[in-house]
């Protein structure tokens, strides 16, 4: 232990902790499913009283291999989950971390080159007799998924699983005075790290958009935190993922100009998508990085015809 | 302040593995530039692009010639007279394969064989996945009863890249030389046989109106599956 805390310096256990579920999380977990190039596991946090269960689909592609964003770019496919939840709750969509653009060969796609994980949340049913007294329940909760997905490198493999978790009923969840399981620890705070790297909603970001000839300019004000001047000097850099698979021309490049407080990207058409049928609303998620690649933020935007 | 960026997010990432086209330099304008002269700017590095698309719907689908499995090269304006179906295709993409286990597209070839020119098109790079000779591609469709017109290779994918074709399968319906459809097989992103018949299939809507003498409903849709291995 005390080579330990020498190495880590004047760093906290803190640190010692998120080293591990960065870099280690499947050595303690056990039920995790060895695909082809992947390894997914569905993950869940401890049932408590009156709160929605949190859940997660970790996904973790070999080095070198990725998986799609909702939106896959020009080709590939997203993953996808059927739930099997017990009768009187409900499940959200997936949640989606913030992707990351990955170009070969002239094509441009949208995913994860690394370990994430996809949030989703069990509540009661709305409109229940009992909505927030079920979640207490008695009984433990049986869940299950079965998952689809496409994995690749320059090659692509798709496959199929079913997960399951069976959460303990609150009255046989570990309390807070007690010390958890190290796997439910584990779980826990990597569903915390994952709920950082969902894309952040903002009142600010709202947004218009416009169709000239064969381009589409979005444009938005500049989400806080995202520095302009580091973008035009090149040592931060914004990429925008549109929600809609066929707006835009994937591999074309994104033209960036500040106004002010604007943002307006400019990105051609895609060839497939028919202007007459581009809805009101279009939403997608801005990423601001650094120069090597690396996530420092996200945004949801949404933005209106203009 | 306010200044274009043009950011060719090509350059962002690792590296690719084939460079087409440039990278993009960065232009950075000051304010007194008029807007419109910043337009301009940026139109005119939007023209210096890598090649867009270069297909449209309604537009003349471009001539080509490549070696095939008819014994001779076959060039698309020798069937301008037909109803011609392209399909981009990598038979070990698992996306292909859905529709070829499934027996959906020998189906689809199987009922077009008498009204339609049917040619498959492999435009993986030798050494990629998916790239065969004229002989293979015969021994495949054979393996797999299969009912093209005729298997074209396009190795240099330079057939690929002036139709678009960015996934396997992709497919372009053409009439009288003029491009008709494109893009996807059918409705249902997925690689699960169990979705084809649940899907709308584009192609054969496309193929039965130009039968008919009608509009087609659907003229372009994203394609989806494994990118073409270029």
């Amino acid at each position: 232990m005390n080579k330990v805390r020498r190495f880590l310096g004047g760093h906290s256990y803190f640190c010692l902790l998120s080293f591990c579920v960065i870099f280690f999380p499947t050595q303690v977990m056990s039920k995790a499913f060895q695909g082809k190039h992947i390894e997914l596991e569905l993950l869940s946090s401890v049932l408590k009283e009156n709160s929605a269960l949190q859940l997660g689909i970790r996904v973790k592609p070999e080095l070198h291999w990725h998986t799609y964003w909702k939106n896959p770019g020009d080709s590939g496919m997203p993953l996808r989950a059927r739930w099997n939840i017990p009768t009187g709750y409900e499940i959200s969509s997936l949640q989606w971390p913030v992707p990351t653009a990955i170009a070969a060969d002239n094509m441009m796609s949208y995913g994860y080159e690394e370990e994430h994980i996809l949030l989703v949340q069990l509540t009661p049913q709305k409109g229940k007799r009992n909505t927030r007294s079920e979640i207490s329940s008695e009984k433990d909760l049986d869940i299950s998924v079965e998952l689809a997905w496409a994995v690749c490198a320059d090659v692509c493999v798709t496959e199929k699983t079913t997960l399951s978790v069976s959460v303990p009923a609150v009255k046989n969840a570990p309390s807070s005075s007690q010390i958890l399981p190290s796997h439910l620890t584990l779980m826990s705070t990597q569903l915390k790290e994952a709920t950082r790297l969902l894309p952040r909603a903002s009142n600010e970001s709202k947004g218009t958009y416009s169709v000239l000839d064969e381009n589409i300019h979005f444009s938005f004000a500049l989400p806080d935190g995202v520095d302009s001047s580091a973008i035009a000097k090149n040592t931060m850099a914004i990429v925008f993922f549109p929600e809609m698979a066929d707006l835009v021309h994937h591999a074309s490049p994104q033209s960036i100009e500040f106004n002010g407080e604007r943002i307006v990207i400019t990105q051609s058409l895609s060839p497939y998508v028919n202007k007459e049928n581009i809805p009101s609303v279009l939403s997608g998620v801005l990423r601001y990085q650094n120069k090597k690649g690396e996530f420092i933020d996200g945004f949801l935007i949404s933005m209106s015809r203009h | 302040m306010s200044f274009i960026l043009l950011s060719n997010f090509l350059s962002n990432q690792r590296p690719v593995q084939k460079t087409v086209g440039s990278v993009v330099p960065v232009i950075f304008r000051r304010r007194f530039l008029s807007r419109i002269k910043e337009w301009g700017i940026l139109m005119l590095a939007l023209m210096a692009m890598p090649s867009m698309a270069a297909i449209k719907v309604g537009a003349p689908a471009p001539d080509f010639t490549l070696p095939s499995t008819l014994g001779r090269d076959a060039k698309l304006s020798d069937f301008s007279d037909k109803i011609v179906v392209l399909e981009w295709t990598n038979h070990q993409c698992p996306f292909v394969k859905k529709h070829y286990d499934s027996g959906n597209m020998q189906a689809l070839q199987k009922k077009y064989q008498d009204d339609v020119v049917w040619l498959s098109i492999v435009s993986s790079a030798p050494g990629k996945q998916g790239h065969i000779s004229v002989a293979k591609a015969k021994e495949i469709t054979n393996s797999r009863s299969a009912l093209p017109h005729a298997v074209l290779i396009d190795s240099d994918g330079s057939v690929g890249k002036l139709y678009n074709a960015t996934n396997t399968p992709q497919m372009v319906v053409i009439k009288s030389g003029k491009v008709e459809y494109m893009g996807a097989i059918d409705s249902i992103a997925s690689a699960d046989k169990g979705d084809i018949p649940k899907a709308d299939n584009y192609v054969v809507a496309a193929v039965d109106s130009l039968k008919k003498g009608q509009p087609v409903a659907v003229a372009a849709s994203k394609p989806y599956g494994c990118s073409v291995k270029y």
